[in-house]
């Protein structure tokens, strides 16, 4: 039997990293990085959902811990810190095979994306 | 530089094109380590950064893969992974990676790695134009650099490595060039009996002999140089020759047997002592018995 579900480390994490989101805004000259980026990250993280949703259908969990690592890098990078926990705690519960918590855990997932979309985006909006 | 970008997520691949564009870097990013493998091959870039998790081929068997390529030019390779430093480094440097970064990217690491990978790559390749065959002229000795632009030896080495030159005569040169005229000017006008020329009369022609007493140190000291430091076949035919010819100019009976004996019968020691005690005799101020007159 598995072992109950922990507090999910998200529900205490920030959106962004006010730090990240600042080296970001060196970078963005002109608010058109920032708007590919959002882009770019959409798609990564709607590959992410498709590819884990199908590790949970199918009881497998390499692909979802690939999926999740992959998701963790890009997430980390843009500075989105509660979504990077997010993809973290799925890629551990892919490593246990806990896949009743990896479902968990994907219904969370679509509002968080859109959160750090969001808070994303009104930054860029901000800095433009 | 010219920079490879292997990674699969587009977020991830867009903001390295970024950073590395805005740096003045040449940047072409791929999806997958396959991907990247082709590029690489046939654009040569300095440096790779490669996510480790790929599809298709993994930043892993990349790196190994662009490693077995044994290109000519050295690749700097950057393992930049969310996977964690300590468990994974030792790994990852074994396959070929040279550099290990960890997501989330931090621009500003990022930027100071580059640094040092541009600083070693640009060594290499400096090493690696050394090491290749390089073109002379049969002729000139002049030497083609990679513009297709001809240059003396000297200017060719200076423009690739900021080495300066001086500029003297190799022991070979100066005994063809110094030496030798020396010695066919005094053999062609002295009296040859039994196939030998008679040596130099000190007394009428005191310029000739200190010259060629001079030329004798010379040729002695190079001898004993190479003698010490590489054993005795290390010694040219050339300088044993002129050790030889110059004893006959010289009148000294033991230096002539000595190097008509041929290197290979001689002991090193044996001809060391006997150069020694040769430089002695021959040396003004030395107690050294008188030599034999012409």
């Amino acid at each position: 039997m598995n072992p109950p579900l922990e507090t999910p480390r998200t529900q205490v994490v920030s959106v962004l990293d006010p730090e990240v989101v600042a080296v970001l805004r060196t970078l963005d000259e002109d608010g058109s990085l920032l708007t590919e980026l959002i882009e770019e990250f959409r798609r990564d993280a709607g590959r992410f959902v498709l590819e884990a949703s199908a590790g949970v259908s199918d009881l497998d969990a390499e692909p979802i811990c690939r999926a999740a690592h992959a998701l963790r890098g890009s997430s980390g990078s843009l500075g989105m810190v509660g979504l990077s926990t997010l993809c973290l705690e799925v890629e551990e519960l892919a490593q246990a095979r806990r896949f009743e918590a990896i479902g968990a855990r994907l219904a969370q997932f679509e509002p968080g994306v859109e959160r750090a979309l969001a808070a994303l985006d009104a930054f860029r909006k901000g800095s433009a | 530089m010219k920079i490879l970008v292997a990674e699969d997520s587009g977020a991830s691949r867009l903001l390295l094109s970024h950073v590395l564009k805005s740096a003045g870097h040449e940047v072409i990013a791929e999806v997958n380590g396959e991907r990247a493998l082709e590029v690489y091959q046939r654009w040569q870039p300095a440096v790779v950064i490669t996510d480790w998790q790929m599809p298709e081929l993994d930043g892993l068997q990349l790196v190994q893969r662009i490693r077995a390529l044994r290109s000519q030019r050295y690749t700097w390779i950057i393992m930049l992974t969310a996977r964690e430093f300590k468990t994974n480094y030792a790994l990852t440097m074994g396959a070929g990676v040279d550099d290990y970064l960890t997501k989330p990217l931090d621009v500003e690491l990022l930027m100071v790695r580059i640094q040092v990978a541009r600083r070693v790559v640009e060594l290499s390749n400096e090493v690696s134009l050394l090491k290749r065959v390089i073109p002379v002229c049969m002729s000139c000795r002049s030497v083609r650099d990679t513009s297709e632009h001809w240059m003396e030896l000297d200017q060719y080495f200076r423009c690739q490595t900021g080495i300066d030159f001086s500029h003297g005569l190799c022991p070979d040169c100066f005994f063809e060039r110094s030496v030798l005229p020396e010695l066919e000017r005094y053999e062609a006008s002295r009296p040859v009996s039994a196939g030998v020329p008679a040596p130099v009369d000190r007394q009428a022609h005191p310029e000739l002999y200190s010259d060629l007493v001079n030329h004798l140190k010379v040729v002695g000291d190079r001898l004993v140089i190479m003698l010490r430091s590489k054993g005795l076949k290390a010694g040219t035919e050339l300088q044993l020759k002129l050790l030889g010819r110059l004893a006959v100019a010289l009148g000294d009976g033991l230096l002539a047997s000595l190097a008509s004996s041929g290197p290979g019968q001689l002991h090193a020691a044996v001809l060391r002592d006997e150069l020694d005690r040769a430089r002695l005799a021959l040396h003004p101020n030395s107690a050294a018995p008188e030599r034999p007159g012409p």
